[in-house]
């Protein structure tokens, strides 16, 4: 990724009276543009600030690259013009989809893993590719049913990142997350994924719904164990920078150092 | 092409609180999505939730995400919502309805108001003088700014703004002329607002300046009012 190196965090609204600069620093920050692109004038002070301090990568959630219908040009065009405005060169979202026929869904629903899926957001890639003049990085989505697939999801998302060019955004808690709901070994998916193609990695947090026997990606709670290592596992395979992903139930800012300091410590023994 | 039919069977059975999830996986989905609506809602609206009961305010959530939500961004929801409900007449046993959604989304629309104000100075009758847009006036026929009187009929004015000095919105109930006042103001200069005024009340413009002068002085000190050529994006 250009510019972008070593350990980042996401930028929380609720951060940014805590953010200082002679204060704690992630190495770069990510941001949810969708969040930030109608930011309120009494945030902008702070918030050009702080991105002044650090690099910034913006990880959308309404491109909705998966979802079968055009690309909504409408939608690129202010997307464009605010990361042109910041200067912000990495541009992230998912390999999901969250609307069609014009309704929003808000969450990041499930691909069909077929050969015709490949093809339709590969050839999406290419167009939002062209048209924001920057690379697109995707993520590799929790999923929690499969619509249809006439191939294995790793295959899916190697065939996606090598037709379309896309960078990948290795997200080691959903990869875990996926691994534990549909029974496979996360450890066999990396070996096995193309890491040529990752640009970063993501950790977050995941709760166990009992009710519904399923495990859960909430970004709500802190990163477990089972996601530390198999964050050393992936660092042990490619060097790319990582971060942590906290949406809901946002701590203070000096909790997720805490937590940055433990990531910290991971990255170090992994690359030892 | 079957992925699509998927898709859509898919947004169709997570809008339906009819369709039952047959799967654990599709059943996650459907609270996933339900959720994201709930939490937008019910935080903008937190008077509204609490006078319908929950089983209603899923009904309706549920009507909403069938009707359509369009905005890529979620902040705008609940003003998506708010005509909705009046579009298609929901709750119209509760005549306030459509004055308590407004009055509820004004703080979410206030808050977020992108355009920062730079005023120099003291007000003056010189100024090309135009209501911030981070303050808004609307006249109401409920009380439903005076919790728990929503269902006081009658003719009210209200004025809200952002207070940049303590960061939250404001509301001020504030008189027939002075609304009248403002509203001239959005589309007229302040000069046409004091002729006007002055046609209305049958008083001079000299008289009219007196009494509304400390009014729009305190309204310049506060931001609701700005001069035109001073304000910047």
């Amino acid at each position: 990724m250009k510019n972008i190196q070593g350990l980042g965090l996401g930028l929380r609204r609720e951060f940014l009276r805590e953010v200082h600069s002679d204060g704690f620093l992630p190495d770069w920050w990510e941001i949810a543009p969708e969040n930030w692109m109608d930011m309120p004038f009494h945030y902008r002070e702070k918030f050009e600030e702080i991105l002044s301090l650090r690099p910034v990568v913006a990880h959308g959630l309404s491109l909705s690259i998966g979802s079968l219908e055009p690309v909504d040009r409408a939608f690129l065009k202010k997307m464009k013009r605010f990361l042109d405005g910041y200067g912000i060169e990495n541009y992230s979202d998912h390999l999901s989809f969250t609307a069609l026929n014009g309704s929003q869904s808000y969450e990041l629903l499930p691909l069909s893993m077929t050969k015709k899926m490949v093809l339709h957001v590969s050839d999406k890639i290419k167009e939002v590719r062209d048209f924001m003049q920057r690379d697109l990085i995707l993520e590799i989505a929790t999923y929690y049913y499969v619509p249809m697939a006439d191939m294995r999801e790793v295959d899916f998302i190697n065939e996606v990142m090598h037709q379309s060019g896309a960078k990948l955004l290795l997200d080691v808690n959903n990869i875990y997350v996926n691994s534990k709901n549909h029974d496979f070994s996360p450890h066999k998916f990396l070996q096995e994924l193309d890491l040529t193609y990752a640009a970063y990695i993501h950790v977050a947090g995941h709760y166990e719904d009992k009710e519904l026997g399923l495990i859960i990606d909430s970004h709500g709670t802190s990163v477990r164990d089972e996601v530390w290592s198999l964050l050393g596992d992936s660092l042990r395979k490619i060097d790319v920078p990582v971060m942590i992903e906290r949406d809901n139930y946002v701590p203070d800012y000096e909790a997720m150092h805490q937590e940055y300091l433990v990531m910290q410590k991971v990255v170090r023994d992994a690359r030892v | 092409m079957q992925e699509y039919r998927l898709q859509k069977k898919l947004l169709s059975m997570a809008f339906d609180s009819e369709k039952v999830a047959k799967s654990k996986g599709k059943k996650a989905y459907k609270f996933l999505v339900y959720y994201r609506f709930f939490e937008v809602l019910s935080n903008a609206y937190p008077i509204f939730f609490t006078l319908v009961n929950r089983a209603r305010f899923e009904k309706i959530i549920y009507k909403f995400m069938r009707y359509g939500a369009k905005s890529n961004v979620m902040w705008k929801v609940p003003n998506e919502f708010r005509k909705f409900v009046k579009k298609q007449k929901h709750f119209r046993e509760f005549k306030f309805i459509d004055d308590l959604l407004w009055f509820e989304w004004s703080e979410v629309a206030l808050m977020m108001q992108t355009k920062k104000l730079q005023q120099e100075g003291d007000f003056s009758w010189d100024h090309s003088c135009v209501m911030s847009s981070s303050a808004s006036i609307k006249k109401l026929r409920y009380r439903v700014f005076d919790a728990p009187h929503y269902t006081q009929n009658g003719e009210f004015f209200l004025l809200a703004y952002y207070d940049r000095a303590q960061s939250r919105v404001f509301y001020r109930e504030i008189s027939q002329l002075l609304y009248l006042f403002l509203k001239i103001l959005k589309k007229r200069n302040l000069m046409e607002a004091v002729v006007f005024m002055s046609e209305q009340t049958s008083e001079d413009a000299v008289a009219v300046k007196a009494f509304f002068e400390p009014t729009l002085n305190e309204l310049w000190s506060i931001g609701v009012l700005q001069n035109l050529t001073r304000s910047t994006v």
